[in-house]
This record gives C-alpha cells, sequence and structure tokens, in this order.
C-alpha cells in the first residue's frame, strides 16, 4: 500500500510536461537506435548522456529519457530483425528466427505487430514487477555494510561476463583493466596522487563519460571502417497487417511465460536482455513445438523472445536501483549517467531521492505505453529509417559523441582521450575482450576501493571480516559460482544463429 | 598468437602498476590498507589472468590487411585532428571536412560525400547551438 503512495507521487514527477515530452524523446529516438544495425541500446544511451548532463536537465528527467530510450532499443531491435534478417542489437537476435521467415511470407506487418504487443506486454509486466521488488531488495539492502558491499562488487565483476561468457578469463582481465583505470588520480583518502604520471589533467582521475563514449561509440566506427561496408540500400516493404482477436489470444501463455523468464534473466547478475530472449525462446521451442513450425515462421517464435527481452530490461533494473550494482552493459551505462549527477544508485537513493526512483518507474509505465503507440502505427517510418545508409549514420555518431563530451568540459584533451579509448576499445574487440567489465571497474572502482578499506579499517586490518557475516559468506558463494559456472554451462546457454551478428557490445 | 602478444604486454603493465604502487606515500593517518594495497590485489588479478592468456590463448583474432589498418590510422587521425583543430576552425567547418571524409572511406561517392558533410554539419549544428542552446566553437568564421 505503501508503494501505491510512492508511485502516485512518481507519476506526480513524471506527468510533468517537459518529463512527458522527454519520454517521447527518448523512446523515438531509443526505437530508432535499436532498429539501425550498429546502434543498440547501450551505445545509444552512451552518446546520449554527455547531452543530458551539459543541458542541466535534472536527475529525474535524465534518467526518464535515458532508460524510455533503453526500452524504446528494446522495441527497435526486432525491427530490423525481421525485414532484414539482421538483429538491430543483440536481445533481437532470436526474433530473426521466426520473423524473417513471416517475412518472407509477406506477413511482415503481422509479425512486427504481434512483436510490438508482446514488447509492451513484456515491459509492461516488468515495470510492475520492478515496483514490486525494487522497495524489497532496497529494505533489505540497509543491512550491507563496508565487507558486504565488497563482495558485492566482487560478485558483479565475477558475473558480468555472463553464463554464456566465452572466456571468464578475459572478463575478469577486463575487470581489473577497468578497476586500474579508476586508481588514476588523488586517493580521495591521502590525497596522494596515483599514476598521475605527473600530468594535471589527470589528478581529477579519467571522466567515465569520456572513456565510456570513447569505447562504444569510436570502437563501433571503426568497426564499420575495417569492413567499410559499401552502402547496400535494402528496399523494403511493410504490408498492413490484420490481426484477429483470436490470434493474439493464442499468443497470451507464450507471452506471458516470455515475460517472466525474461524478468528474472534481467535480475539474475550474469543474464541480461539476451539472455532472457534466448531462454524464452528456447523453452517455448521445447515444451510447445508440436507441429514443428518454429525457425519457418510461428509468431509463438517471435512473441517469446520480444517479451523476454523487454522483461529483461525492466529486470535488468532491480539490482542497478536498488544495489548500484548493473548487470548488464545499458544498466551500467546508466548508472554512469547517475553517478556523473552525484547520485549514487543503491539502498539510500530511495530514501535520499525518491522523486528519481518513483518518478522513473512511473516514467517507465508512461513511454512503454507510448512505445506500444509509436510502434504500431509508425512502423513504416522506423522501417524506411532501415535505409539510412553506414556512410551518413557513423560520422553523425562520431561527431554526436565528440561534441557531447566537448560541450562538457570544452577541452580537446577530454577528446584525444575519448579517441584513444576508442582505438584501445577496437583492439580489446578484436581480442574478444569483452568492454562492459572495464566500464563497470571504472564506475565501481572508487566504492569498491572505498568499501574495503573502510571494512578494514573496522576491523583494525583483519581480512577475514571480508567473509565474517552469513551475508558475505552468502555472496562469496554466488560469486564463486559465477565465475565458475560459464566453464559447465556456457556451451549450452551460448547464443547460436545463422545470421552471426557482428561482435556486439553486450545489451 | 595474438593473445600471447597481449598477454605478455599486460604482464609488463601488471609489473609496473604493482611497482608503481610502491612508491605510494601511506600518509599519516593511514587506514591500515593506505592507497597502495588496493592496486596490489588489481596488478595480481591481472596478472593471472595475463598468465592464463600466455598459456592458453584463444584462437587467433583476425586483422585487417596492412592497407586497412593504414587506412584506419589515417581515419583516427583525421579525428584526432578535428578534436585539434575543433576551436580553431569552428564547429561549422571541422565538422563539414571530418563527416566529408569518413562518409567518403565508409563507402560514398565523393559528392555524396561533399553534401553528407555539408547536410551533417548543418543540422548537427541546428540542433545542438540553435535548439538546445549548447553554444559550438565558431572559429575562423566567428571573425567575420
Amino acid at each position: 500500500m505503501e508503494t501505491l503512495g510512492y508511485l502516485l507521487q512518481g507519476f506526480d514527477v513524471a506527468l510533468t510536461p517537459m518529463n512527458l515530452g522527454l519520454a517521447l524523446v527518448g523512446s523515438f529516438l531509443g526505437t530508432i537506435m535499436g532498429a539501425l544495425p550498429g546502434l543498440g541500446p547501450a551505445n545509444g544511451v552512451a552518446i546520449l548522456i554527455p547531452l543530458a548532463f551539459s543541458l542541466r536537465l535534472p536527475p529525474a528527467s535524465a534518467l526518464i529519457m535515458l532508460t524510455s530510450v533503453y526500452y524504446g532499443a528494446m522495441y527497435g531491435g526486432r525491427i530490423s530483425s525481421i525485414l532484414l534478417n539482421i538483429p538491430g542489437d543483440e536481445p533481437a537476435l532470436m526474433t530473426t528466427l521466426d520473423g524473417y521467415p513471416m517475412a518472407q511470407q509477406g506477413k511482415a506487418g503481422e509479425a512486427l505487430a504481434i512483436s510490438a504487443i508482446s514488447s509492451f506486454v513484456g515491459g509492461l509486466l516488468s515495470t510492475v514487477g520492478l515496483l514490486m521488488f525494487a522497495p524489497l531488495l532496497a529494505k533489505f539492502a540497509l543491512f550491507f555494510g563496508p565487507s558486504e558491499y565488497f563482495v558485492l562488487f566482487v560478485l558483479a565483476f565475477t558475473t558480468i561476463g555472463g553464463i554464456s561468457s566465452k572466456n571468464q578469463f578475459k572478463s575478469l582481465l577486463a575487470a581489473s583493466l577497468g578497476l586500474m583505470i579508476s586508481t588514476v588520480g588523488l586517493d580521495p583518502s591521502t590525497g596522494e596522487p596515483r599514476y598521475t604520471l605527473g600530468h594535471m589533467e589527470l589528478y581529477e582521475g579519467i571522466n567515465f563519460l569520456v572513456a565510456i563514449v570513447g569505447m562504444f561509440a569510436i570502437s563501433e566506427i571503426l568497426f564499420f571502417l575495417e569492413k567499410s561496408h559499401t552502402g547496400k540500400v535494402a528496399k523494403i516493404v511493410v504490408n498492413k497487417f490484420k490481426l484477429s482477436f483470436k490470434e493474439l489470444r493464442g499468443l497470451t501463455g507464450t507471452t506471458l511465460r516470455g515475460s517472466l523468464i525474461g524478468f528474472i534473466a534481467g535480475v539474475l547478475p550474469g543474464a541480461g536482455a539476451s539472455l532472457g530472449s534466448f531462454i524464452s525462446y528456447t523453452i517455448e521451442k521445447r515444451l510447445f513445438d508440436h507441429k514443428g513450425t518454429f525457425g519457418k515462421g510461428d509468431p509463438r517464435g517471435v512473441a517469446a523472445p520480444e517479451s523476454g527481452n523487454n522483461a529483461a530490461a525492466g529486470g535488468a533494473l532491480v539490482p542497478m536501483l536498488t544495489l548500484g550494482v548493473p548487470g548488464s552493459g545499458t544498466t551500467a551505462v546508466l548508472l554512469a549517467m547517475l553517478m556523473s549527477m552525484n547520485i549514487t544508485p543503491g539502498p539510500l537513493m530511495f530514501q535520499n531521492h525518491p522523486d528519481v526512483v518513483w518518478g522513473l518507474i512511473a516514467a517507465l509505465f508512461i513511454s512503454n505505453l507510448m512505445l506500444l503507440v509509436l510502434n504500431l502505427p509508425l512502423v513504416g517510418l522506423f522501417s524506411k529509417l532501415l535505409m539510412v545508409p553506414t556512410y551518413v549514420l557513423m560520422p553523425v555518431v562520431a561527431i554526436v559523441g565528440l561534441i557531447g563530451i566537448y560541450s562538457i568540459s570544452h577541452s580537446p584533451f577530454d577528446l584525444f582521450m575519448m579517441i584513444a579509448f576508442g582505438v584501445g576499445g577496437w583492439v580489446l574487440r578484436k581480442l574478444e575482450v569483452p568492454l562492459v567489465p572495464i566500464i563497470l571497474g571504472l564506475l565501481l572502482g572508487q566504492l569498491m576501493e572505498d568499501n574495503l578499506r573502510r571494512a578494514l579499517y573496522i576491523s583494525n586490518g583483519n581480512w577475514s571480516t571480508l567473509w565474517g557475516s552469513p551475508l558475505c559468506i552468502g555472496l562469496w558463494v554466488m560469486a564463486i559460482g559465477g565465475l565458475v559456472l560459464p566453464f559447465f554451462l556456457g556451451k549450452f546457454f551460448r547464443i547460436k544463429s545463422k545470421a552471426e551478428p557482428e561482435p556486439q557490445l553486450e545489451d | 598468437m595474438s593473445d600471447r602478444i597481449f598477454g605478455a604486454l599486460l604482464m609488463v603493465l601488471a609489473a609496473v602498476y604493482i611497482w608503481t604502487a610502491r612508491g605510494f606515500n601511506p600518509g599519516f593517518m593511514a587506514d591500515p590498507l593506505g592507497p597502495q594495497t588496493f592496486p596490489y590485489l588489481l596488478g595480481t588479478v591481472l596478472a593471472i589472468t595475463a598468465l592464463y592468456l600466455l598459456v592458453r590463448p584463444d584462437p587467433p583474432a583476425h586483422w585487417p590487411g596492412l592497407r586497412r589498418l593504414l587506412e584506419m590510422g589515417l581515419m583516427v587521425l583525421v579525428l584526432l585532428a578535428y578534436a585539434g583543430l575543433l576551436e580553431w576552425l569552428g564547429f561549422l567547418i571541422a565538422t563539414m571536412v571530418t563527416v566529408a571524409i569518413l562518409s567518403w572511406r565508409l563507402g560514398a561517392g565523393l559528392k555524396t560525400a561533399l553534401l553528407t558533410g555539408l547536410g551533417v554539419s548543418l543540422v548537427v549544428y541546428g540542433l545542438f547551438d540553435i535548439v538546445l542552446e549548447l553554444p559550438l566553437p565558431a572559429g575562423l568564421l566567428g571573425r567575420f
């Protein structure tokens, strides 16, 4: 009941004209970014953060806009999956399996409509889940002391590679690189300069926005330059859809199951939207594919992954908001945005910034509805955007990224650093070292060190405090499980498909 | 092979990182750990993962050919030049040139590339400077 009161306050925040407008802009941009191959939720949100920052949006408004982008990208990803057999972003990979065959049978309109509706249901149910579970988890997290937080961060790093990770060592390696970058600058408790190489510019540490935009936007451009896509323009036709109520009712079970699985996958560390859609699809296929129609244009094969990945997006916000520990790339980027505005997510955010939390949750309900309304009639327009050639899109991404960072600090030094991070990001992606753990390390490094030092300060230098409480031990067990399990389960969960995407950033 | 080289480089990095941490001044009212312990831990984890890469590397990465690499290097130089010259040249000129070059290398014809440069710089300028009121450097054009 208490929650309902907060939610009403949240709607007060979300329903101001400015926030409604931002939600609409975010939903629209997000759908476009999701649809365009090469731009996904993580890098889409990343290039918009500097803008939100330099426009001095209040934190609640900025978060509303950027999570609308995130939800929107989950909608948009399906468009190119269905029409071109190219997933617009990684979570939309499974949608190609039945979506593209449907389009080939002249039922592109139906596939798009079904996927929009199941995306809506997935998004709606997971927002309800977020509403129910986030306050509970936040209350629970109030019991965390410095040792628990330190172990929680360890858990975040050992699971970020994901259960489907190919090489756990590479994601640990990436995490330690990110943490090492975060130690550059003045040590907050002693004022000792660390790893600054005598450069004054580095005393404040490396701005994580510079690193994120560099690694996400610039490295993407380098990938396109490497392949030098000649601007092939696809011809796209979308028919008018005809859906009967009966058909939709036949998909109810699939959509509900997909939403539930997706939400759980989103909340759990190490899973995320790609895995949510993968598991929803696989389970649906294993259990209900009696006539062998999956993979040949079965509408259920579109509804399952789409409800799954949208539900995972909401689920992934639960650990990010309540513990301050994101489980996926996009939520890590959203965390970066909050931290750049001096808000540290976690249980205290629920007490100190209730407007941000509840405004966000209310806004998610609204933007999900906006997305459904935008996506049913405007899908023709969005699919026209798929014809934007790479040679226009990628330079725009470069310029918006560079100018966004420039507008924060007006310093060419930051721009040089951003390009350097881009080149480094490209090399790492070529070596199949994931970038998301680096981002996470950069973001959490200072908090992690701070909690470690406080824990050891309280215990007078006795390291056993780190496994001194049942909660700590539980977290250690999960952390070690997250590190070891992929060696056994990895093959089973790894996403296989004919339409292999380019080396993508994780969702 | 790529993984081995990378692993070796990271080993060196981890060593330098840990070695540097030895010199940090713990301060007089120090906590038990001081500024150097966390770096020690990180350096150790990095060294272990790097060692793993040396011992069991993944199958080699597919690097582009030398020509393509040079071309990409050139584009990085273009971006660096953009960053360095943005304030002097001004947003419109710098963006027009940079976008045209990038777009040309991404497969547009020469004329299309020039038009893309012109269009993108004007649209982004309109959106940022006029609609969002984020001032962009005027540079050379501002002196008239």
